[in-house]
Protein backbone atom coordinates (compact mmCIF):
# COMPACT_ATOMS: atom_id res chain seq x y z
CA UNK A 1 0.00 0.00 0.00
CA UNK A 2 2.85 2.27 1.20
CA UNK A 3 4.74 1.37 -2.07
CA UNK A 4 2.32 1.99 -5.17
CA UNK A 5 0.49 4.70 -2.54
CA UNK A 6 -2.92 2.93 -2.73
CA UNK A 7 -5.31 2.87 0.15
CA UNK A 8 -6.56 -0.66 -0.90
CA UNK A 9 -6.57 -3.61 -2.30
CA UNK A 10 -7.98 -6.30 -3.90
CA UNK A 11 -7.69 -9.75 -2.81
CA UNK A 12 -7.90 -12.45 -5.83
CA UNK A 13 -7.98 -16.39 -5.63
CA UNK A 14 -7.83 -18.52 -8.47
CA UNK A 15 -7.80 -15.55 -10.82
CA UNK A 16 -11.56 -14.35 -9.32
CA UNK A 17 -12.02 -11.54 -6.85
CA UNK A 18 -12.85 -12.48 -3.25
CA UNK A 19 -11.75 -9.66 -0.65
CA UNK A 20 -11.25 -5.87 -0.48
CA UNK A 21 -8.51 -4.69 1.90
CA UNK A 22 -8.16 -1.25 2.92
CA UNK A 23 -5.75 0.81 5.23
CA UNK A 24 -8.47 1.30 7.66
CA UNK A 25 -9.24 -2.30 7.51
CA UNK A 26 -5.32 -2.55 9.02
CA UNK A 27 -5.66 0.11 11.48
CA UNK A 28 -9.04 -0.95 13.29
CA UNK A 29 -8.97 -4.35 12.77
CA UNK A 30 -5.22 -5.11 13.48
CA UNK A 31 -3.74 -2.42 15.06
CA UNK A 32 -6.96 -1.43 17.04
CA UNK A 33 -6.59 -5.18 18.69
CA UNK A 34 -3.33 -5.30 19.24
CA UNK A 35 -2.71 -8.79 16.15
CA UNK A 36 0.88 -9.49 15.06
CA UNK A 37 0.52 -7.97 11.43
CA UNK A 38 3.10 -11.39 10.60
CA UNK A 39 0.46 -13.84 11.66
CA UNK A 40 -2.60 -12.32 10.55
CA UNK A 41 -3.62 -12.88 6.87
CA UNK A 42 -5.17 -10.79 4.80
CA UNK A 43 -8.04 -13.06 4.63
CA UNK A 44 -9.07 -12.67 8.16
CA UNK A 45 -9.54 -9.45 8.00
CA UNK A 46 -10.58 -7.92 4.13
CA UNK A 47 -13.97 -7.40 3.65
CA UNK A 48 -14.97 -10.67 1.94
CA UNK A 49 -17.46 -11.26 -1.23
CA UNK A 50 -17.28 -7.36 -2.00
CA UNK A 51 -19.95 -5.32 -3.92
CA UNK A 52 -18.36 -5.48 -7.79
CA UNK A 53 -19.62 -4.07 -11.23
CA UNK A 54 -19.56 -5.76 -14.32
CA UNK A 55 -17.08 -4.56 -17.30
CA UNK A 56 -20.45 -3.91 -19.59
CA UNK A 57 -21.94 -1.82 -17.20
CA UNK A 58 -22.68 2.08 -17.39
CA UNK A 59 -21.79 4.95 -14.85
CA UNK A 60 -25.38 5.60 -14.02
CA UNK A 61 -25.58 1.97 -13.13
CA UNK A 62 -22.46 2.42 -10.65
CA UNK A 63 -23.15 5.61 -8.85
CA UNK A 64 -26.67 3.81 -7.77
CA UNK A 65 -24.76 1.04 -6.64
CA UNK A 66 -22.36 2.92 -4.80
CA UNK A 67 -25.27 5.32 -3.15
CA UNK A 68 -27.47 2.02 -2.66
CA UNK A 69 -24.43 -0.13 -0.64
CA UNK A 70 -22.57 3.18 0.87
CA UNK A 71 -19.49 2.36 -0.83
CA UNK A 72 -16.92 4.54 -2.26
CA UNK A 73 -14.44 1.85 -4.27
CA UNK A 74 -16.22 -0.72 -6.20
CA UNK A 75 -14.03 -3.50 -8.45
CA UNK A 76 -14.83 -4.13 -11.74
CA UNK A 77 -15.21 -7.60 -13.17
CA UNK A 78 -15.81 -9.61 -16.47
CA UNK A 79 -17.88 -12.20 -17.19
CA UNK A 80 -15.42 -14.74 -15.17
CA UNK A 81 -15.29 -12.44 -11.85
CA UNK A 82 -12.05 -11.83 -12.55
CA UNK A 83 -10.98 -8.04 -11.47
CA UNK A 84 -10.27 -5.68 -14.61
CA UNK A 85 -10.34 -2.49 -12.57
CA UNK A 86 -11.46 -0.71 -9.56
CA UNK A 87 -12.93 2.69 -9.83
CA UNK A 88 -13.54 5.35 -6.98
CA UNK A 89 -16.13 8.05 -5.93
CA UNK A 90 -12.83 10.13 -6.55
CA UNK A 91 -12.19 8.66 -10.13
CA UNK A 92 -16.09 10.00 -10.60
CA UNK A 93 -15.19 13.55 -9.23
CA UNK A 94 -12.49 14.31 -10.99
CA UNK A 95 -14.42 13.75 -14.48
CA UNK A 96 -17.65 15.35 -13.48
CA UNK A 97 -15.20 17.77 -12.05
CA UNK A 98 -13.45 17.87 -15.64
CA UNK A 99 -16.73 18.01 -17.74
CA UNK A 100 -18.40 21.09 -15.41
CA UNK A 101 -15.46 23.35 -16.27
CA UNK A 102 -15.78 22.52 -19.72
CA UNK A 103 -19.71 23.30 -19.70
CA UNK A 104 -18.56 26.61 -17.45
CA UNK A 105 -16.48 27.38 -19.91
CA UNK A 106 -18.46 26.90 -22.83
CA UNK A 107 -21.41 29.46 -21.13
CA UNK A 108 -18.92 32.33 -20.08
CA UNK A 109 -17.90 32.14 -23.77
CA UNK A 110 -21.14 32.37 -24.71
CA UNK A 111 -22.37 35.02 -22.68
CA UNK A 112 -18.93 37.33 -23.79
CA UNK A 113 -19.76 36.50 -27.66
CA UNK A 114 -23.72 37.67 -26.81
CA UNK A 115 -22.58 40.65 -25.00
CA UNK A 116 -19.78 41.90 -27.98
CA UNK B 1 -20.47 30.95 2.90
CA UNK B 2 -18.65 31.27 6.07
CA UNK B 3 -16.60 28.09 7.25
CA UNK B 4 -18.01 28.76 10.40
CA UNK B 5 -20.82 26.00 9.27
CA UNK B 6 -18.37 23.76 9.19
CA UNK B 7 -17.76 23.56 12.93
CA UNK B 8 -18.88 21.67 15.83
CA UNK B 9 -20.50 18.69 14.36
CA UNK B 10 -17.87 15.37 13.77
CA UNK B 11 -15.12 16.77 15.78
CA UNK B 12 -13.34 14.20 17.50
CA UNK B 13 -9.69 14.95 19.31
CA UNK B 14 -7.09 13.41 20.91
CA UNK B 15 -4.54 14.28 23.44
CA UNK B 16 -0.86 13.51 21.60
CA UNK B 17 0.45 11.17 25.04
CA UNK B 18 -2.36 8.98 24.36
CA UNK B 19 -1.91 5.54 22.92
CA UNK B 20 -2.60 4.45 19.12
CA UNK B 21 -4.14 1.46 20.60
CA UNK B 22 -6.94 4.62 22.22
CA UNK B 23 -7.28 6.36 19.36
CA UNK B 24 -8.07 3.26 16.93
CA UNK B 25 -10.23 2.57 19.80
CA UNK B 26 -12.22 6.11 18.78
CA UNK B 27 -11.79 6.31 15.72
CA UNK B 28 -14.03 3.02 15.46
CA UNK B 29 -16.77 4.23 18.26
CA UNK B 30 -16.80 7.56 16.39
CA UNK B 31 -16.79 5.98 12.74
CA UNK B 32 -14.37 8.88 12.26
CA UNK B 33 -10.65 8.28 9.84
CA UNK B 34 -9.15 11.30 11.43
CA UNK B 35 -8.51 12.58 14.83
CA UNK B 36 -7.36 15.89 15.78
CA UNK B 37 -4.44 15.85 18.06
CA UNK B 38 -4.58 18.87 20.61
CA UNK B 39 -2.50 19.33 23.40
CA UNK B 40 -3.85 22.23 26.14
CA UNK B 41 -6.35 22.94 23.80
CA UNK B 42 -4.11 24.09 20.23
CA UNK B 43 -3.97 22.15 17.41
CA UNK B 44 -0.81 20.49 17.52
CA UNK B 45 -1.02 17.29 15.18
CA UNK B 46 -3.55 14.80 12.71
CA UNK B 47 -3.95 11.51 13.19
CA UNK B 48 -5.90 9.27 10.16
CA UNK B 49 -5.89 5.73 10.15
CA UNK B 50 -4.05 5.29 7.39
CA UNK B 51 -0.95 6.42 9.48
CA UNK B 52 -1.53 4.01 11.67
CA UNK B 53 -1.52 1.24 9.34
CA UNK B 54 1.32 2.13 7.36
CA UNK B 55 3.46 3.57 10.43
CA UNK B 56 2.38 1.58 13.34
CA UNK B 57 1.24 -1.66 11.74
CA UNK B 58 3.12 -1.69 8.55
CA UNK B 59 6.57 -1.10 10.85
CA UNK B 60 5.50 -3.28 13.12
CA UNK B 61 5.12 -1.10 16.55
CA UNK B 62 3.06 -2.05 19.51
CA UNK B 63 0.15 0.32 19.11
CA UNK B 64 -0.34 -0.32 22.75
CA UNK B 65 3.38 1.57 23.56
CA UNK B 66 2.97 4.13 20.64
CA UNK B 67 1.86 7.19 21.56
CA UNK B 68 -0.36 9.02 19.14
CA UNK B 69 2.94 12.09 18.94
CA UNK B 70 5.30 9.34 17.21
CA UNK B 71 2.63 8.75 14.53
CA UNK B 72 0.60 11.67 13.44
CA UNK B 73 1.66 13.94 11.18
CA UNK B 74 2.68 17.55 13.53
CA UNK B 75 1.65 21.01 12.71
CA UNK B 76 -0.90 20.35 10.04
CA UNK B 77 -2.24 23.05 7.33
CA UNK B 78 -5.43 24.72 8.82
CA UNK B 79 -7.50 27.39 7.94
CA UNK B 80 -8.72 30.29 10.16
CA UNK B 81 -12.41 30.16 10.52
CA UNK B 82 -12.63 34.21 9.06
CA UNK B 83 -11.48 32.77 5.76
CA UNK B 84 -13.89 32.00 2.82
CA UNK B 85 -15.04 28.77 0.83
CA UNK B 86 -12.66 29.42 -2.52
CA UNK B 87 -9.34 30.12 -0.09
CA UNK B 88 -10.43 26.84 1.44
CA UNK B 89 -10.22 25.06 -1.63
CA UNK B 90 -7.31 26.47 -3.17
CA UNK B 91 -5.41 25.51 -0.07
CA UNK B 92 -6.88 22.06 -0.47
CA UNK B 93 -5.98 22.53 -4.38
CA UNK B 94 -2.05 23.62 -3.94
CA UNK B 95 -1.51 21.36 -0.47
CA UNK B 96 -3.06 18.05 -1.98
CA UNK B 97 -4.85 17.54 1.64
CA UNK B 98 -8.58 16.65 1.54
CA UNK B 99 -8.95 17.25 5.39
CA UNK B 100 -8.24 20.88 6.74
CA UNK B 101 -8.99 21.45 10.59
CA UNK B 102 -11.12 24.92 11.14
CA UNK B 103 -9.30 27.25 13.72
CA UNK B 104 -10.04 30.63 15.45
CA UNK B 105 -7.20 33.33 15.79
CA UNK B 106 -5.80 31.79 19.37
CA UNK B 107 -5.58 28.66 16.97
CA UNK B 108 -7.86 26.40 18.99
CA UNK B 109 -9.50 23.95 16.89
CA UNK B 110 -13.19 24.61 15.71
CA UNK B 111 -14.03 22.14 13.47
CA UNK B 112 -12.44 20.27 10.36
CA UNK B 113 -13.73 20.10 6.81
CA UNK B 114 -13.14 17.56 4.21
CA UNK B 115 -13.21 17.35 0.66
CA UNK B 116 -16.36 14.73 1.08
CA UNK B 117 -18.44 17.88 3.01
CA UNK B 118 -17.15 20.23 -0.02
CA UNK B 119 -18.33 17.76 -2.75
CA UNK B 120 -21.71 16.82 -1.12
CA UNK B 121 -22.65 20.93 -0.53
CA UNK B 122 -21.57 21.40 -4.16
CA UNK B 123 -23.58 18.53 -5.26
CA UNK B 124 -27.03 19.65 -3.59
CA UNK B 125 -25.85 23.60 -4.88
CA UNK B 126 -25.83 21.95 -8.39
CA UNK B 127 -29.05 19.56 -7.55
CA UNK B 128 -31.02 22.84 -6.61
CA UNK B 129 -29.61 24.34 -9.79
CA UNK B 130 -30.85 21.81 -11.63
CA UNK B 131 -34.41 21.96 -10.41
CA UNK B 132 -34.54 26.14 -11.28
CA UNK B 133 -33.33 25.70 -14.48
CA UNK B 134 -35.82 22.90 -15.32
CA UNK B 135 -38.92 24.32 -13.41
CA UNK B 136 -37.84 27.91 -15.52
CA UNK B 137 -38.24 25.64 -18.74
CA UNK B 138 -41.63 24.31 -17.90
CA UNK B 139 -43.02 27.78 -17.14
CA UNK B 140 -41.38 28.86 -20.69
CA UNK B 141 -43.69 25.88 -22.30
CA UNK B 142 -46.57 26.33 -20.22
Amino acid sequence: MERYNVGCLLTETNGRLCGILTDRDIALRVAGPARDPWKTTVAEIMTPDPIRISVDKDVHHLTSLMHAYHVRRVPIVNGFDATVGIVTVDDLIAILGGEMSDIGKAIAEQSLSGSA
Amino acid sequence: MSLRSFCGKRLVSISPERSIAEACWIMKAKDVGCLVVESQGKLCGILTDRDIALKVTGEERDPMTTMVEEVMTTDPVRITVDSDLPELVSLMHSRHIRRVPIVDASGMTLGIVTLDDLIALFGYEMSQLGGTISEASERSAA
